[in-house]
């Protein structure tokens, strides 16, 4: 079974990088670039996981995560913030906003990625 | 959380780690490592990054002190619990009021992990304990669809 996964970044570079890495471990990629998109998108078609950016432009990412986690139809979806912001602070925030991972974007992005998709049995 | 017991009944086992801190670089090599010492005791992926952000946290504090440190990371078993250990030696505390000290310490990193304490000592040392329960265990959230 091949797993679909949203990404949310509004950054195209970024959000490429992303894309390539998910797809190359056999994941079917959906990108949007802002919170509004992102949750009526998960409304209408629910992924088996997202992975959400914080800075986004209207809505910033832990308010997607907790618009996610909040409704009935969407609060099983697995949420993997992976984000610049490393800080205890927003650390806590977003695990507290209901997101599964928080995966700074740091040289072991990728490995922890890889890591967290596997405990979330989306690939071996 | 846990019952404080005394330290003796507490007792060392695997994984055991260290982090040889010296510049802002090794921060993210902490991370790295906490996530993985958290991952083989079966931590869920949220623990391992609230693990990984106290280790990362407590670096920093060792970085603002100017200070170079080995940081350990270690599993900890208290009567049927299993927990994660983060200790330090925190020499550049020598001179403070600890009972201050730790009031700081707990204010930056406390929500992250179950125990923060500064134990007096020379030097005096910094020990987090992040117990692993049920709901910090893997599977994190199985996939219902």
């Amino acid at each position: 079974m091949s797993y679909r996964v949203l990404v949310v970044e509004d950054s195209p570079t970024q959000a490429a990088q992303i894309k390539q890495a998910l797809e190359a471990v056999g994941l079917i990629v959906q990108v949007v670039a802002d919170g509004p998109d992102a949750i009526r998108e998960a409304m209408s078609q629910p992924p088996h996981l997202v992975v959400l950016d914080i800075n986004l432009p209207s809505m910033d990412g832990y308010q997607v995560c907790r618009r996610l986690k909040r409704n009935p139809n969407t609060k099983d979806i697995p949420v993997i913030m992976l984000t610049e912001h490393a800080s205890p602070k927003e650390t806590m925030t977003g695990l507290q906003s209901g997101a599964d991972d928080y995966i700074p974007k740091d040289v072991f992005a990728g490995e922890h990625l890889l890591d967290s998709l596997r405990e979330l049995g989306l690939i071996d | 959380m846990t019952d404080q017991l005394p330290d003796a009944q507490r007792i060392k086992i695997p994984p055991v780690m260290m982090i040889d801190v010296r510049s802002s670089t090794d921060i993210v090599q902490a991370r790295n490592i906490a996530r993985r010492a958290a991952s083989l005791l079966n931590f869920n992926t949220a623990s391992r990054a609230q693990l990984a952000g106290a280790v990362a946290s407590l670096i920093s504090i060792i970085l603002n002190a100017g200070q170079q440190q080995i940081v350990h990371i270690h599993g900890i078993k208290q009567g049927g619990q299993v927990g994660l250990m983060v200790r330090c030696d925190a020499a550049w505390l020598a001179l403070n009021n600890l009972e201050n000290a730790s009031v700081a310490l707990k204010s930056k990193i406390g929500a992250m992990m179950d125990e923060v304490r500064v134990i007096a000592g020379d030097p005096p040392s910094i020990e987090m304990v992040l117990w692993r329960t049920p709901e910090r265990t893997l599977p994190a959230k199985p996939i219902r669809y």
